[in-house]
């Protein structure tokens, strides 16, 4: 009895034997062997498309040449940025600008910073750590002397624009440089990006329902970014050589 | 108008976060098949930048059809071929299909055994590591493939073959641990 020819073996990795085949397929192991060897490699090349590695282009650089070839002409933050009075006025997309609807939701959307801020913060001290005052934290002390300082509301907001900004980039330095490195990371990681899947799932139906709310697009947006700064920081958790195929 | 669409929308307007917004969700796709076709990571990550720029370039002529993923993909996949072509990397790489060099990649090959699909398809020439990624991992068709190849569709089938039996031999440890593999050599020999 004569072996299948070796082409015909890998082409029965992706298509079905004919009824001669499979006789002699059920009568010659090493046949058979070779042919589930091929289909296990179209099983792993599969499983290769659905995977990721490390990422190959850092945003930074990217977002340069883009504005370099003038495809990246404005940037969104500047729909929740106020202009200082006195500054001529310029050009500015018309919608998410005016009005005191958008001041509020950008309010809003900077105490929920806000309230992340303070929630990390109040998790890394410790539990038997009093209460303390404004006035007995020189941070907050310090705020709490600037509450009666500003002249308009406009002024406020400029502050609390300012402070936004501020937390953004010491959020973004923070994610990009955690000092805390252990090997359940990698797992914290997982737990984080199955969260923010669901909170890209979450805005992104209520999207469907207001598409141009510019604070659920700041949400979207938002998690979006984080979902893909924790990928990255999932994989240089990984030991080398791993890859995510899913999480 | 969907979320998506409105991304999409504020994406070809210039706007920064929505542009972003799109490559954070795409880019690890779009950067493993870059990485993928080159089987380089130094030269992978030169060309996905401009694959990104096409991909945003191309943006006004996105019109829907298709899923905005499977869309970039696309363009990906052109675009990386074409730069590959560029650095000379699958020259000349029909040529490799009448060549009779099975013999001798045999003799190298032997030894090595490759700890994932990835590792062993860095150790294909060109030519079929282009082939086995375009049609075993991106299910492009031959036809497909030889349109954008430059060759014919009998061409990538040879070439898909040859990378198939040389990834067979460099995972045998993995899909064929029971039974050492006969280094390919199975031919239509008596059982």
């Amino acid at each position: 009895m004569l072996h299948l020819p070796a082409d015909r073996l890998i082409e029965l990795g992706e298509s079905e034997p004919t009824n001669t085949e499979l006789a002699h397929l059920g009568a010659c192991a090493e046949c058979e062997r070779e042919r589930r060897a091929y289909r296990a490699l179209r099983e792993l090349a599969s499983a290769e498309g659905a995977s990721v590695g490390a990422p190959l282009t850092s945003w930074d650089s990217l977002s340069a040449a883009l504005r370099d070839e003038g495809l990246m002409t404005r940037k969104s933050a500047q729909i929740l940025t106020l202009t200082p009075p006195g500054t001529p006025a310029v050009a500015r997309p018309r919608r998410w600008h005016t009005g005191a609807w958008a001041l509020r939701a950008a309010a809003a959307l900077l105490l929920v910073a806000g309230g992340v801020v303070i929630g990390k913060s109040a998790a890394s001290v410790e539990m038997s750590q009093p209460q303390t005052t404004a006035a007995a934290d020189p941070t907050l002390g310090t705020v709490a002397n600037f509450a009666g300082s500003y002249t308009s509301n406009a002024e406020a907001l400029a502050a609390l624009y300012r402070a936004q900004r501020e937390y953004e980039r010491a959020a973004t330095f923070l994610m990009t440089n955690n000092p805390v490195a252990d090997e359940t990371e990698p797992d914290v990681y997982r737990a984080r990006l199955a969260a923010l899947d669901n909170v890209m799932q979450a805005s992104m139906t209520a999207l469907e329902d207001a598409p141009a709310d510019p604070v659920i697009n700041r949400y979207y947006i938002a998690a979006a970014g984080a979902r893909e700064s924790t990928l990255r920081q999932l994989q240089t958790s990984l030991p080398p050589g791993s890859r995510i195929d899913s999480y | 108008m969907t979320a998506d669409q409105l991304i999409l929308k504020r994406a070809r307007d210039g706007d920064e976060e929505a542009l972003r917004s799109l490559w954070s969700q795409h880019s690890p796709h779009i950067d493993a098949v870059v990485r993928r076709l080159c089987g380089d990571a130094e030269l992978a990550a030169d060309i996905a930048q401009e694959v990104w720029i096409q991909i945003f370039r191309a943006l006004p002529g996105y019109r829907g059809e298709a899923q905005f993923g499977t869309w970039a993909h696309r363009i990906a996949v052109n675009r990386t071929l074409n730069a590959l072509r560029k650095v000379r990397r699958i020259e000349k790489w029909e040529v490799d299909i009448d060549d009779d060099s099975a013999a001798t990649e045999m003799d190298s090959d032997r030894g090595f055994l490759a700890e994932s699909i990835d590792e062993a398809m860095r150790q294909l020439s060109p030519g079929a590591r282009t082939v086995f990624v375009l049609h075993d991992v991106e299910g492009y068709t031959h036809e497909e493939i030889a349109e954008r190849l430059g060759i014919t569709s009998g061409g990538s089938k040879s070439q898909l073959f040859k990378a198939r039996a040389k990834l067979r031999r460099l995972l045998a440890h993995v899909i064929d641990d029971t039974w050492p593999a006969r280094n390919g050599s199975h031919a239509a020999s008596a059982c």
